[in-house]
């Protein structure tokens, strides 16, 4: 997410400082509509692996939604990041402009699955019963995740769609992209050590 | 009071860190139930966090309410939409709570605190989205700018040619207007391009 803030920032200045033509109007849907079947099965599947109790199904959605979740943030952060803070401006534009979209549908997918299969299996299994050993591990991670649906929800995504409005516009406002996106740097730090509190805390839950 | 913003930029009441206060509040509340289910808890810390919640949203809205220039259509699009979601995963959340037997105040407070995050959260998404996009004044008044501007130029290419040519061709360019200049009462475009807007 730091380089994502590193591009945007580069974006932006860009047409202000070289003062070349102005970007062509970039056609792209914010809300990938073709993805929206794929996030409704998601939930569907949700729902029957709640109603139906199965712990199989739960584990599944926990796990998968976990995993992808952390993985990408991680992945994001440390792997991709750099590598598109060496491309060039208009090469970030295009990645920005493909990529950010699907992030819109696929992290809020993910968190949903994520954690009402993650509560209704803690439920499953005892462990929210507050004499269970892994109790207080579970309250540590409502905690890491409270923290962490406030940084995304309340900072990230209001960030990421209102840069993806601005890119849509003849003329984005170049300061003000990387105005918006200064908040991915000011906050990666904080996602990626929730996100490995969450690792250490689901791997002791596990194994006790 | 208003957000922090470059010079440059309409000033707004913080309606944003409003909706980001609301929902902290509720997720506050929100791990404070969850930490204690399925026992027997003292309610009081979590309805006294959805009452200042409950506050603090209806302080925001009324601050949105009160704004004129601002892209309201934008609001209603990003807001419509976000509510849409945030409803289903608030539905998911409250049907896991159903689903495990949570009655009583327990659920009244929890549903309440579903609510409030279902409506802060297209609140802080619509809002910060539509800030940055020209409201309805603004786009008009550009569209006239660039209308007067376009015209003006027509204007200037067609003084460079033959008089006669002109002068047979449009009559309108007698009175100043370039022929086939839209005639916009709203961006005050009469007799003269150059006239007030």
């Amino acid at each position: 997410m730091y380089a994502m803030a590193q591009d945007a920032a580069a974006i932006a200045v860009a047409p202000d400082t070289h003062g070349g033509p102005p970007p062509a109007t970039r056609d792209f849907q914010i809300v990938p509509l073709k993805g929206l079947p794929i996030v409704a099965a998601a939930v569907i599947g949700l729902i029957v692996a709640i109603a139906s109790n199965n712990l199989w199904a739960l584990t599944f959605f926990h796990i998968v939604g976990g995993g992808l979740w952390t993985g990408i943030d991680l992945f994001v952060g440390l792997v991709l990041g750099p590598i598109i803070g060496r491309m060039s401006i208009p090469a970030r534009v295009e990645f920005t402009t493909r990529f950010m979209p699907k992030m819109v549908l696929l992290m809020p997918t993910l968190v949903t699955m994520t954690l009402a299969s993650g509560w209704q299996l803690a439920r499953h299994l005892g462990n929210l019963d507050p004499s269970s050993p892994n109790h207080a591990w579970l309250v540590a991670s409502f905690i890491v995740v409270g923290v962490m649906a406030t940084i995304a929800i309340g900072l990230l995504e209001p960030a990421n769609l209102a840069v993806l409005f601005e890119l849509k516009k003849p003329k984005p406002n170049g300061m003000r992209i990387a105005r918006l996106m200064r908040i991915f740097i000011y906050t990666a730090g904080v996602t990626g050590i929730m996100q490995v509190a969450t690792l250490i805390i689901m791997t002791r839950v596990s194994s006790q | 009071m208003t957000t922090a913003s470059a010079p440059d930029e309409q000033r707004f009441p913080p309606i944003d860190k409003l909706a980001d206060l609301a929902m902290v509040l509720v997720i506050i509340g929100g791990i404070y139930m969850a930490a204690n289910l399925p026992g027997n808890i003292s309610l009081v810390p979590a309805i006294a966090l959805l009452v200042l919640a409950v506050v603090v949203l209806v302080v925001d809205v009324v601050l949105l309410a009160r704004l004129e220039e601002f892209a309201w259509a934008t609001f209603r699009l990003v807001a419509g939409w976000a509510l849409l979601a945030y409803l289903v995963i608030a539905g998911m959340i409250g049907y896991a709570f159903v689903y495990d037997g949570t009655r009583g105040e327990g659920l009244v407070v929890l549903v309440g605190m579903l609510a409030v995050f279902a409506i802060a959260v297209p609140v802080l998404l619509g809002f910060s989205v539509a800030r940055y996009q020209p409201s309805a004044g603004h786009a008009a008044a550009r569209r006239c700018t660039q209308e007067r501007e376009s015209n003006a130029r027509r204007l200037t290419v067609m003084r460079q040619r033959p008089v006669r040519d002109l002068m047979a061709r449009s009559p309108d360019w007698r009175r100043g207007r370039p022929a086939g200049a839209p005639q916009n009462a709203r961006c005050g475009i009469r007799e003269q391009p150059t006239g007030r807007a």
